[in-house]
């Protein structure tokens, strides 16, 4: 335990590194708050602590994933919510102030990393920034054993977005939990490559995807660490394709496998609780667990090995906390009726015994009306 | 030699493919047994990817192995004028969205079955949908939408191919949509996966042109 750190954290007025506390510390304080939330209402973190430790706490926490569908509410377009740390900021606190919640989970998009390694990009008015597609960094085979690792000193997105992990922190303070944000090396590689082209040289050029997932790594370990210094109390690594949308759990697991590990303890090392964000059809928790022994999956589908939210309760509810699944496609056209009857579906099927957060498969859709994400904090309050 | 065939489309083997069809060549064979051999192959993977017992990269290659075959059939002699029998289906990703992986593979995996394919690529302006579906007299429009935000502009091409293309099916796909989102928009069918489009758009064009 290191006491400095937790100390330096409380005096910074933000939540101490998870880690660093002791488990039976931990479990200790989920006990008493569990007891404590059966008369009275908890704070945001006793809340998700509590359900961090397989407690249930006074109601179930929720995570909306508002990320750029707040900037409707702020009034600040989308290529500055994507390029500005602040305006990002003002965005995020926005949708926290407006909607509530227990976790703010800062996601930008999925090109943070790869714009940084070059890949050219494109910032539309009304959608979520993305690679230019036509143009793609990397054409060849050959272009990755070109691909170097980038220092985070020139690394103008990643900056942007340790900065707004800093401003968040300071910002939200003890009000919720502040999670940062890392896509994973196949994911960064996918953005300039194109999925198509890299899902075949995983099969075709092995050697040459996991050097080019080393390149990338190497860069990604001080983004993390940097995020980790931010003050944040947690990551969430984002590995879509160990799931049936990407590779085989065997390939997945040879190729992509070891460097999710070592990123996932680089964020163990600097005490800090490691998410894993994966909204891919049939994801593999058991390897996603095996690698990254996460405290915490948010998830959009069932995982491979389960054929019911229950079967999925048993076999992994005491290992991670459950963070999900309301489906996208309800929140884009369902009635806040139907999203609060789905949440109540999965609550009484989740909660039981504590580690689940209610939260969305995915980010919320950047523009849609904001009423379903209030729909989900009302079910939980109403539900749980 | 059918089978060797299935095979290398099965294994995404060009090596072999290349040697079976030379065997093809050789023995005179004609082009709808090789063609069904090939796509004989796909069904397998199709099946299995259904299953999840072959994953997406597996397919990506035989479906590759599958379109070298099929660019390979010229050199064998066809029993019936396939063309004529031909149905077009336009397919496209609607305006406001590039994500076309899903319906790249939907338009191979459609091609491979026999249907002419005329694929617009992505970020497709309804105009040129509704011109394109027109020109070609397509029997179909296949409109693929991964996020929530061109929803709208898929509602506006099919209300558009209703006027100006009545007799056309129409099909939907991608993250953002599920049945009921499909039919609120106005499809005619919804296709979940590359798994289940052939025989969606089986379904749907049974007795229309």
């Amino acid at each position: 335990m290191d006491v400095i750190k937790i100390l330096n954290a409380l005096k910074e007025g933000r939540l101490p590194p998870l880690r660093e506390i002791p488990a039976p510390l931990l479990d200790a304080v989920a006990a008493m708050e569990s007891l404590r939330g059966r008369v009275s209402q908890l704070s945001s973190l006793e809340r998700v602590i509590t359900t961090f430790r397989h407690r249930e706490p006074d109601r179930v926490p929720v995570a909306t994933l508002v990320c750029s569908a707040a900037r409707h509410i702020a009034g600040i377009p989308f290529p500055e919510f994507a390029r500005d740390a602040a305006k990002a900021a003002d965005a995020f606190a926005a949708g926290f102030d407006f909607l509530g919640g227990d976790l703010v989970i800062l996601l930008l998009d999925l090109s943070v990393e790869a714009a940084d390694f070059g890949q050219k990009m494109i910032y539309p008015e009304n959608s979520t920034a993305r690679p230019d597609y036509d143009d793609p960094c990397l054409k060849d085979i050959e272009d990755y054993h070109r691909l170097s690792p980038i220092a985070l000193s020139e690394a103008h997105r990643m900056q942007e977005f340790v900065r707004l992990c800093r401003i968040m922190v300071q910002r939200i303070g003890f009000k919720a939990l502040v999670g940062g944000f890392v896509f994973s090396p196949l994911g960064v590689l996918g953005m300039m490559r194109g999925a198509e082209h890299m899902f075949k040289d995983c099969v075709n050029h092995r050697k040459a995807v996991v050097k080019a997932c080393e390149t990338i790594t190497t860069t990604l370990l001080e983004f993390v660490q940097a995020q980790c210094d931010a003050g944040v109390p947690a990551i969430a690594i984002d590995t879509l394709y160990a799931s049936w949308n990407g590779l085989s759990k065997d390939l997945w697991e040879e190729i992509e496998g070891p460097f999710v590990r070592e990123i996932s303890r680089l964020i163990k090392r600097n005490g800090l609780a490691v998410g894993v964000h994966n909204c891919g059809h049939g994801p593999y928790f058991d390897s996603q667990i095996k690698f990254m022994e996460p405290e915490v999956i948010s998830f959009a589908h069932l995982p491979d090995d389960c054929a019911s939210d229950r079967e999925m309760k048993e076999r992994y509810g005491d290992r991670i906390t459950l963070l999900g699944y309301v489906p996208t496609p309800l929140l884009i056209s369902g009635t806040p009726r139907a999203v609060m009857e789905e949440c109540r579906r999965q609550i009484e099927a989740l909660s039981k015994g504590g580690g689940y957060i209610l939260a969305p498969g995915c980010e919320y859709p950047p523009n849609i009306p904001l009423t379903n994400a209030f729909a989900l904090i009302e079910a939980a309050r109403r539900y749980s | 030699m059918m089978e060797r065939l299935e095979l290398a489309v099965k294994t995404h083997d060009q090596a072999l493919l290349e040697e079976a069809f030379r065997e093809a060549e050789q023995g005179g064979l004609g082009k709808d047994p090789v063609l069904k051999a090939l796509t004989a192959g796909l069904d397998a993977v199709r099946e299995r990817l259904g299953h999840h017992t072959a994953s997406i990269p597996e397919f990506l290659l035989a479906v590759d192995v599958l379109k070298q075959g099929i660019r390979r059939l010229d050199g064998l002699k066809s029993r019936k004028n396939t063309a004529a029998n031909q149905k077009t289906i336009v397919i496209g990703v609607v305006e406001g969205d590039v994500h076309d992986l899903g319906k790249n593979i939907v338009a191979d995996v459609l091609a491979a079955y026999g249907y002419k394919i005329l694929d617009l690529g992505r970020d497709v302006p309804c105009a040129h949908f509704i011109g394109e579906a027109v020109r070609s007299h397509a029997s179909m429009l296949a409109l693929s939408c991964m996020m929530s935000t061109p929803l709208e502009n898929m509602r506006e091409i099919i209300a558009r191919s209703r006027k100006d293309l009545p007799e056309a099916a129409v099909l939907v796909g991608g993250a953002a949509l599920d049945e009921r989102i499909a039919a609120r928009v106005g499809a005619d069918g919804y296709a979940a996966s590359a798994v289940t489009v052939s025989e969606e758009v089986k379904r749907l064009l049974a007795g229309r042109r």
